[in-house]
């Protein structure tokens, strides 16, 4: 019968310790950064020219299997160390997060599991232990992925340079421990076995549990011989309990996140909507990031949502959201080209000059110009959030960074093709070259070639190991080319709005339904006049109407004139009878024309006049309507050297 | 302004509610609804065919004396493809349902709900609602508070990246681009020490005043280009009043000019000087030199210098 996998921690050293495993914390939240950096993990590890598929499960847990699976994963052990984890939450971070998540755990809401499982990938190959007898150069994936930090062991064109990829898995469980299951080809085979190797690792903190005081890294296996623990081989079971069952016998890795959640939004996913909501977001992560991986071939991903014995499955397809893309990569490859963009799906290619900083280490290369290729097509009328973007790639093919640009009247879309992208199967040495440079360029997020200013400048310290200086100028560069190209395509981009500086903009406030400088107070600038009452009588319109101004030392002038209105808002002046009379106010009517004094006090100078219209009238009066207008206004004592304002 | 009819009629608005606006069956989000201000946003939809809400209209007042058999309806009416469509109402309240389609309508158009009524045997308007605007075209679009009607930005006139307009004129200090869908403002960053100057908001002194003459000078360089194009579009067939400008910011830009001319009392007596001075020399130069005094006053360009003029001299 073979032993029970147990969990067990390194016991505390006197000398120094941990509170947390910092590399964590390098990886972003959210579950874009999760799609990538998982992905990246399994592309890195796969095998040569094989395509790799990658299936993403949401697995949801609930009563019986809930409490099957707990059991499995050895929870008697591991629930009351993350409890005296938790306890340290007072002085360490990683601790506060860890008692945030076992209190989520432990409530009565399901459990969701996080399985990622890769095929055509190597597997956790090599040793169990990093013993003094083995070369650095000889750890396997297993040493690498479980046991050592900020070691990549990439030293030509890959994915990452820093290490630090896996870190993603502990980064979204909730209680920073992720089960691995692992199947090895018959060449890597270790000490004979192939299938089902489980390990399982915890990055908690230093903590205290029945008075013995341990580190924060814990395993979970079996005890070798020494009193360490190591892998569990070959047992069906185990795996089964644990869901780290794998489809077929292809080699590749299965890491189950448990607990699993994004720290950004810890509350997503506690029902069946959330889980499916988490499966679309990973799915179009995924595509937006990987859509040339998948384009060439070279990935699969499907993302299911394993509720009980319900499964629903989705498959990532970019050739759908990404049209363009998909079909430009395509045409690329095939060397279809056109000559230059017209309608929607037509492709062009430039050449786009990245020089290459001087190696000083490994294969040690003089500086060169790498010649990257930047290819443009005319997007269609469906929106999608790569538009308008060139998307930056290198051998991974994944998106590194976009460099936006719009232009008016054409939406595109484009992406740069550099080092081992542009010919994956035959690249160059130079592309190889050129590909570390870009790789060593990125930050730990593997975001960006391009430096950053100010706030925005991210660290390229990987470059100070590898390259003679400078190298920032040649990055730069990178974005003005592309610039420069598509501006070649399309003229020049429209330039990025700004705020209207407020010199200009007190003077333009007429534009924003405000007065203009020239307005201030409430009283109205011109005189305003208000139609009270008015009646048909004897085929004349009789009308009273009140005039109001604002009292100004010059007074005014003004001929209140009766319209008729036409419903499409036209004006039609029609004749007095005889001239409108005050009926109370402050002003006089002489000759029809309404004269405003000056009042000595108030803000406003008002007047209320009668007037009856003429009965010729160019329709009968009983079908018009009317109103005053007011004409021929200006001042009825101008002041000398002052105009009217 | 304020109309009267010889007829009896609703002393107050009557009220009009649009609901469940959709395009070509499908329902509209309700961010691009705004019921405050009576106003549908579809300038940032795609392609439709058409255009369908449901209408309810409503009034607190009691029916005035002498009307018979109310006949509610819903105008819409777009000034650009000069359509006015009726949708006749029915019920208590009125209510209906509006199928507008693309093709018979531009810019933007309005839907205003109008009572009818027999008045002595004949069919009178006797009530009106505030009219509801949907927007089509972005530039038909009342501003934002805080924003102008235009893009603005700084750009190196001399730089590739500028556009064409400012490319041709690298010494310029502004460029008031019309030719974009949306209109913009550049101003030249490429001139050294022209964009600290104009963004100081702190100026003093000499500082102060050149900023305050060189912001008034674009602002009227700016009203000046507006109104210009405004007034080509002012036209009139014959015999009949002059027509708008097609869009809200060449209107704006009108009424405003129009309160700053003395003898003019409403915009629209402007657009018919606009229109009347069209045939004659003597009163297009009579009526552009009052113009361009009025977009001085608007702009705070008089005021501006008065100031200067007189600090400078007082010391």
């Amino acid at each position: 019968m073979q032993q029970a996998a147990i969990w067990k921690w390194k016991r505390q050293s006197r000398i120094d310790g941990n509170y947390g495993n910092a590399n964590q914390w390098t990886v972003n939240a959210g579950l874009m950064s999760l799609a990538r950096e998982s992905t990246q993990n399994s592309s890195d590890a796969r095998i040569e020219d094989e395509p790799v598929e990658l299936v993403y499960s949401l697995i949801r847990l609930t009563g019986a299997r809930r409490r099957a699976f707990l059991a499995a994963a050895g929870w008697p052990e591991l629930g009351p160390h993350l409890k005296a984890m938790g306890d340290e939450a007072s002085g360490a971070v990683a601790a506060g997060q860890l008692r945030a998540g076992l209190e989520a755990f432990e409530s009565p809401a399901p459990h969701v599991l996080l399985r990622i499982a890769d095929y055509g990938c190597r597997g956790l190959t090599g040793p169990e232990f990093t013993d003094d007898d083995i070369l650095s150069t000889d750890f396997g994936n297993f040493i690498k992925l479980c046991r050592l930090d900020l070691f990549s062991g990439k030293e030509e064109a890959a994915g990452g340079s820093f290490g630090l990829g896996k870190a993603v898995y502990w980064r979204f469980s909730r209680l920073q421990t992720v089960l691995f299951n692992s199947v090895v080809a018959d060449e890597d085979a270790v000490q004979g076995r192939t299938q089902n190797r489980v390990f399982g690792v915890n990055q908690g903190v230093r903590h205290r549990h029945a008075g013995k005081g341990y580190e924060g890294r814990g395993y979970f296996g079996l005890l070798d011989s020494s009193g360490d623990v190591a892998s569990v081989w070959e047992d069906q079971d185990l795996v089964d309990s644990l869901h780290l069952t794998r489809e077929d016998r292809r080699p590749g890795t299965t890491a189950l996140l448990i607990g699993f959640y994004d720290p950004d939004r810890p509350d997503l996913g506690q029902n069946k909507d959330g889980l499916t909501e988490i499966a679309q977001e990973l799915r179009a992560g995924i595509e937006e990031n990987f859509w040339p991986l998948i384009a060439r071939g070279r990935l699969q991903v499907r993302v299911e949502v394993v509720d009980g014995d319900n499964v629903t499955t989705a498959q990532v397809a970019p050739e759908e959201t990404y049209a363009e893309l998909v079909q430009a990569l395509r045409r690329f490859d095939a060397g279809d080209l056109d000559q230059e963009l017209a309608d929607p799906y037509s492709v062009v290619a430039r050449d786009m000059p990245i020089k290459i900083s001087r190696r000083k280490t490994g294969d040690r290369h003089e500086s060169f110009t790498h010649t990257a290729k930047l290819v443009v097509t005319v997007s269609d009328k469906q929106r999608d959030t790569l538009e308008n973007r060139v998307c930056l790639l290198r051998r991974p093919e994944m998106v590194v960074q976009t460099v936006d640009r719009s232009f008016e009247g054409v939406t595109y879309h484009a992406f740069l093709l550099a080092g081992v992208a542009i010919r994956p199967t035959t690249p160059s040495p130079e592309d190889v070259w050129a590909d570390d440079f870009l790789r060593f360029a990125e930050p730990p997020s593997h975001d960006r070639w391009i430096p950053g200013k100010g706030r925005r400048q991210a660290s390229q310290s990987s470059l100070t190991a590898h390259y003679v200086a400078p190298w920032v100028p040649n990055l730069a560069q990178i974005e003005r080319a592309i610039t420069e190209a598509l501006i070649g395509l399309f003229g020049a981009p429209p330039p990025v709005s700004d705020r209207v500086p407020n010199s200009i903009l007190r003077h333009l406030r007429f534009l924003r339904g405000g007065p203009g400088t020239g307005a201030k107070g409430a009283a109205p600038r011109k005189p305003e006049v208000d139609l009270t009452e008015g009646y048909v009588q004897d085929g004349h319109w009789r009308v009273k109407f009140e005039v109001r101004a604002k009292n100004r030392l010059e007074g005014w002038t003004l001929r209140p004139e009766l319209a008729l209105v036409g419903f499409d808002g036209t004006r039609h002046v029609i004749a007095w009878e005889s001239p409108p009379e005050l009926e109370s106010g402050n002003g006089t009517v002489v000759d029809g024309t309404l004269r405003l004094e000056s009042a000595p006090r108030g803000r406003l100078l008002r007047a209320t006049v009668r007037g009856i219209s003429t009965d010729a009238l160019p329709l009968p009066a009983e079908e018009s309507a009317v109103e005053i207008v007011v004409r021929h206004i200006g001042p009825l004592n101008p002041r000398p050297g002052k105009g009217v304002s | 302004m304020s109309i009267r009819y010889p007829w009896p009629a609703f002393a107050s608005p009557i009220q009009c509610h649009l609901t469940d606006p959709r395009l070509d069956g499908e329902p509209l989000g309700p961010q691009l609804l705004d019921g405050e201000h009576r106003r549908i946003r579809l300038d940032q939809e795609p392609d439709w065919d058409v255009f369908e809400c449901d209408v309810v209209v409503e009034t607190d007042e009691p029916v005035p004396a002498g009307l018979d058999r109310l006949i509610p309806y819903v105008m819409v009416s777009s000034t650009t493809t000069n359509t006015r469509m009726p949708f006749p109402l029915s019920g208590e309240p009125a209510d209906g349902h509006l199928a507008i389609p693309r093709s018979t309508v531009s810019g933007s158009f309005t839907v205003q709900a109008v009572t009818g009524a027999l008045v002595s045997s004949r069919r009178r308007v006797v009530g009106s609602s505030a009219p509801w605007t949907v927007v089509l075209d972005g530039r038909q679009a009342p501003v934002p508070p805080g924003a102008l009607p235009f893009d603005f930005s700084w750009v190196d006139f001399a730089s590739d990246e500028a556009p064409e307009i400012a490319r041709k004129n690298p010494s310029s200090h502004a460029v008031m681009d019309l030719t974009n869908v949306l209109p913009r403002l550049l101003l030249n960053s490429g001139i050294e020490g022209l964009q600290p100057l104009l963004t100081s908001d702190y100026a003093q002194l000499e500082r102060r005043r050149l900023r305050d003459i060189l912001g008034s000078s674009i602002a009227r360089y700016v009203a000046a280009t507006v109104f210009r194009i405004a007034s080509d579009e002012v036209t009139a067939d014959d015999g009949s009043s002059a027509r708008l400008p097609s869009t809200a910011m060449y209107r704006e830009t009108c009424e405003a000019v129009a309160a700053h001319i003395p003898d003019i009392s409403t915009v629209q007596d402007l657009y018919d000087q606009i229109v009347d001075a069209q045939g004659d020399e003597f009163k297009r130069i009579e009526l552009w030199t009052r113009i361009d005094l009025a977009i001085d006053a608007l702009c705070g360009s008089s005021d501006v210098l008065t100031i200067a003029a007189k600090e400078v001299w007082n010391g």
